[in-house]
């Protein structure tokens, strides 16, 4: 048995004594329980120290001398040791003292250092974070077009406009007139358009590309709905988060239940989003089981390959 | 002698690297952190606070002064600053990986209190021979082995790098590898993955349509669900292109199943995730706010 | 009607199980689903696949096995990305310390399939550097907003040529960053919430930003795409079933004058298939018709759950 497959046949194992729990608790259970936790706890204690400590503390408390070059290697300048680094070493065994009755608010002091670090960095992420928001939420709520209520496939252009796309897409004036009476089409309706005004087919899709841009820059009707509606949304929601004071008047608490319901929609979409990771993961183990053990794995041992 | 390393550009509170004089230094750092420590043990018990309170808001004010304070146009390091002012910001700005290494350090080693916790309750359970004892026995074995194994294989990899690559491996790789991927992952996989198995029959007996919210709850998730099936997505598409003849402009596309989720997601899930952001945005700045002033009541204490 | 609400809870579990295995042993033929992706998605494999040649992306992997499923289709798509434009990349984790090590294990397979195709294995050193666990991610990418050259105090890695461990910022990989709009782009492949803190320090410091996360945080991370902090956002497994769909097909990228199966509206340019070497695009695929079954077993379980309930009342009111 190769070290890989014995690492799938103890994986299924420690899956099947896991998935014993649906069951019911039971020793088997239990003890790949106790292994799980063990392993971790113990693969954190080398990381803590290969993946962090020794790099961010002995590294820079220590610092490095300087290498010369070789024939192979060039050479290295070396790092200065701060070695003030060592204060780090008690003040983080403080944080130990929480087990002990009598010493127990010396824990304060490491742990109110990462918090206060943690609250001094708030005031200036709270703006980087929520302007642009703010920003992406400010959108027009009146419509600049009125020739039509959806985003339409056909656009009047003017002499000038015409011109312009007539110049920039290399087609004649007349077929962009034809086309802007209809720019959004499949592959085949512009090659057959193409053909039909024996124009080149990269032509015509850039002067749709134009002609779309051009109706992109005006807010019809149903984009103005949605944008009501996206605001709605977003004050509703807000509303109803309001805890600061009592909410009173047949509006405001409408207009809360309103939000209520939107939030509703948001958590629909997190519980559907989530459904799909919780099922991934068991597909995965599914995988592993199925796939790399009982079809692939298990024939190759019988076969002794 | 070779120093690439002049003397002149060390900064403050530091020496040579790997020299004598830095484990010197560290030792005696070390000594002084310790009996500053033991000291702190017969602190007054109404300066507790205050301590505590001080060295909250010292280390938040450095994130504060970085933010408020005139930031430096970016200098060589063989500039000097125009004024005071300039020199503050730029020392605040250099502080800055020295402060990420601290703070990088602490909650290491405040991490490994979990470690320290785990160790305390089965290690007690074992010695006094309590109920389940054996199930701690084996935790602690399993830990101790983890542990004996990656610093070996840690040492062995450092002292001949070409054992990280799986051709040089040798038994002690062999060794992680299984303990790491054979059975510390399979047994993470497989945990997270149980889930699977609570979610489906919670939804089956809790998930049903009692009040308006839980019909647009269920409503929505169903639409997000038959979205996420690509074949249901695609059907719905080809369905909508059969009756409009391909064409990308028929109206009659708004209510194809991705269209229809994506409409949701833009105008009512979006902002309804964004103002719970927001909220929760105002909830942190001003958590942050009473820890770093410690305002909150349990807090230094 | 009563047994309606009262359906056995193993039988379901067993259902669970016999539904998600049966398309694992269905020939790949019939279980490839045709998917169309969404803009989220598109925009984060085309400006992937924008950035320059032997550029340096910061990869924030915070993931474990346990969410395998999705996070491990999400690496690989970003590594043969990677492989392909020859981009450089640090990766480091600030969720979990286990995550370094389980990254590299994908990386270690991958290269194994590359080298069985003929490519070159991404090598430490020259192509990534590894520089572990940060536990106090926000101090992180503080200090890479403030100044990213003074990131990594003291890290090292292994340069094979020189034969001994050096500063990693004199390797391949990290010696032309000097200030953020040097980072081509930071993408952070999580299964939790990293991402608020890399947006909420690297916003509007000249890296792109993107994220690869598992579903549970799709629709969270997706506010910070619809507000253009992020340019790209792959969700969960169906986001590895875009990004591979669009490896496999292309974008904007028509054969033999059929419509393109990706289109992207907003991207003008036209980006081809991965070449063969680069297959299978399946790593998502694998698992999706397994899914659809899932998905499906769920919806008629709320379905009859509902059904019964309406059926009882029914039956109490008359």
């Amino acid at each position: 048995m190769d070290h890989n497959f014995l690492k799938v046949v103890v994986g299924v194992i420690a899956t099947l004594a896991l998935y014993s729990v649906l069951y019911r608790e039971n020793k088997f259970y239990r003890l790949v329980e106790h292994i799980y936790i063990g392993l971790a706890v113990g693969f954190s204690m080398v990381a803590l120290w290969t993946e962090t400590l020794e790099s961010s503390f002995w590294n820079v408390m220590v610092g490095k001398a300087a290498v010369a070059a070789t024939d192979t290697a060039p050479a290295q300048t070396g790092t200065p040791g701060f070695y003030l680094f060592a204060l780090l070493l008690p003040v983080g065994l403080m944080g130990y003292f929480v087990f002990s009755r009598k010493h127990n608010w010396m824990s304060r002091i490491p742990i109110g250092i990462i918090l206060g670090l943690w609250g001094g960095q708030q005031i200036q992420i709270w703006w980087q974070t929520y302007s642009p928001q703010l920003q992406a939420a400010m959108r027009p709520v009146l419509p600049t077009a009125t020739d039509s209520i959806i985003v339409p496939n056909s656009i009047r252009l003017s002499q000038v406009a015409t011109t312009e796309i007539s110049t920039a897409s290399t087609l004649p004036p007349e077929v962009v007139t034809t086309l802007s009476n209809n720019f959004r089409m499949n592959t085949d309706a512009v090659a057959a358009f193409a053909q039909a005004n024996n124009v080149e087919i990269g032509s015509v899709q850039g002067a749709m590309r134009l002609m779309a841009g051009k109706v992109g820059g005006e807010v019809y009707a149903s984009q103005a709905i949605n944008n009501i509606i996206f605001l709605i949304t977003l004050l509703s929601v807000l509303t109803y988060f309001l805890f600061s004071f009592e909410q009173k008047g047949k509006f405001l608490l409408g207009f809360t239940r309103l939000g209520r319901w939107l939030l509703m929609v948001g958590f629909g979409a997190i519980f559907g989003s989530t459904v799909m990771t919780r099922f991934a993961l068991l597909i995965d183990r599914m995988y592993f089981v199925m796939i790399e053990f009982l079809r692939d794995g298990l024939p190759r041992v019988f076969q002794g390959g | 002698m070779l120093n690439l390393l002049a003397q002149s550009t060390l900064p403050p509170f530091s020496v040579e690297g790997g020299s004598q004089q830095a484990y010197q230094m560290i030792a005696i750092t070390l000594i002084a952190g310790f009996a500053i420590m033991a000291g702190l043990m017969f602190a007054p018990t109404k300066l507790r606070r205050p301590i505590a309170v001080s060295v909250t808001f010292l280390a938040g004010f450095y994130y504060v002064l970085l933010w408020a304070w005139p930031k430096p146009v970016e200098l060589a390091t063989s500039e000097k600053p125009l004024n005071q002012t300039e020199a503050i910001g730029r020392w605040i700005t250099d502080a800055l990986p020295g402060v990420s290494s601290i703070s990088q350090t602490l909650a290491a080693l405040l991490l490994g209190l979990g470690v320290y916790s785990v160790l305390r309750l089965h290690s007690t359970r074992l010695m006094k021979k309590q109920k389940d004892w054996l199930f701690s026995l084996v935790l602690l074995i399993s830990m101790f082995t983890m542990v004996g194994v990656g610093y070996a294989d840690y040492n062995q990899v450092i002292a001949d790098p070409t054992k990280a690559s799986p051709s040089g491996w040798g038994p002690m790789q062999y060794a992680k590898d299984f303990l790491f991927d054979g059975m510390l992952q399979s047994m993470d996989a497989a945990m997270f993955s149980i889930i699977a198995f609570f979610i489906l029959f919670a939804a089956y007996r809790a998930f049903r349509i009692r009040s308006v919210e839980s019909t647009v709850l269920l409503g929505t998730a169903l639409i997000v669900m038959f979205s996420l099936m690509g074949l249901v997505e695609y059907a719905s598409k080809n369905a909508i292109d059969s009756m409009t003849g391909g064409d990308p402009g028929h109206f009659l596309n708004n209510f194809a199943l991705s269209e229809v989720r994506d409409w949701i997601q833009r105008n009512v899930q979006g902002p309804g995730i964004q103002a719970l952001a927001w909220g929760i945005g105002i909830g942190s700045l001003s958590m942050g706010l009473r820890l770093w002033l410690s305002l909150e009541k349990s807090g230094g204490n | 009607m009563q047994k309606l609400l009262n359906l056995n809870r193993f039988a379901m579990y067993a259902l669970l199980v016999i539904a998600v295995s049966i398309p694992l042993f269905m020939p790949a033929s019939c279980t490839t689903i045709p998917t169309l992706t969404n803009s989220n998605t598109q925009d984060l494999y085309i400006e992937l696949m924008a950035i320059p040649e032997g550029k340096t992306v910061f990869v924030e992997s915070d993931w474990t096995v346990s969410t395998r499923g999705e996070s491990a289709g999400q690496l690989e798509a970003f590594l043969k990305i990677a492989r392909l434009k020859n981009l450089k990349f640090v990766l480091f984790s600030g969720a979990d310390p286990q995550a370094p090590q389980v990254a590299k294990n994908v990386i270690e397979g991958l290269n194994a399939r590359f080298e069985k195709n003929g490519l070159k294995p991404l090598e430490q050193w020259n192509d990534y550097i590894d520089v572990g666990f940060y536990p106090d991610v926000e101090a992180f990418w503080q200090t890479v907003a403030s100044n990213p050259r003074r990131v990594f105090p003291g890290k090292t890695a292994y340069d094979p040529v020189a034969k001994q461990d050096r500063d990693v910022y004199e390797s391949p990989v990290l010696k032309d960053i000097r200030k953020t709009s040097d980072i081509a782009m930071v993408v952070n492949i999580t299964a939790s919430g990293t991402i608020d803190i890399i947006v909420q320090r690297m916003s509007g410091k000249g890296a792109k930003l993107a994220g690869m996360v598992t579903g549970v945080m799709a629709p969270e991370a997706l506010v910070y795409y619809n507000s253009r902090q992020i340019v790209g956002l792959s969700g969960g497994l169906r986001g590895v079933v875009e990004m591979e769909t669009m490896m496999a097909k292309g974008v904007n990228f028509s054969e033999g004058g059929k419509e393109p199966f990706v289109k992207a509206a907003q991207f003008d340019g036209v980006i081809e298939p991965l070449p063969a070497s680069y297959q299978p695009f399946a790593r998502g695929m694998n698992y999706f018709a397994s899914l659809h079954a899932a998905l499906f077993l769920l919806i008629i379980a709320v379905v009859l759950g509902n059904v019964g309930l309406f059926m009882t009342r029914k039956k109490g009111g008359k």
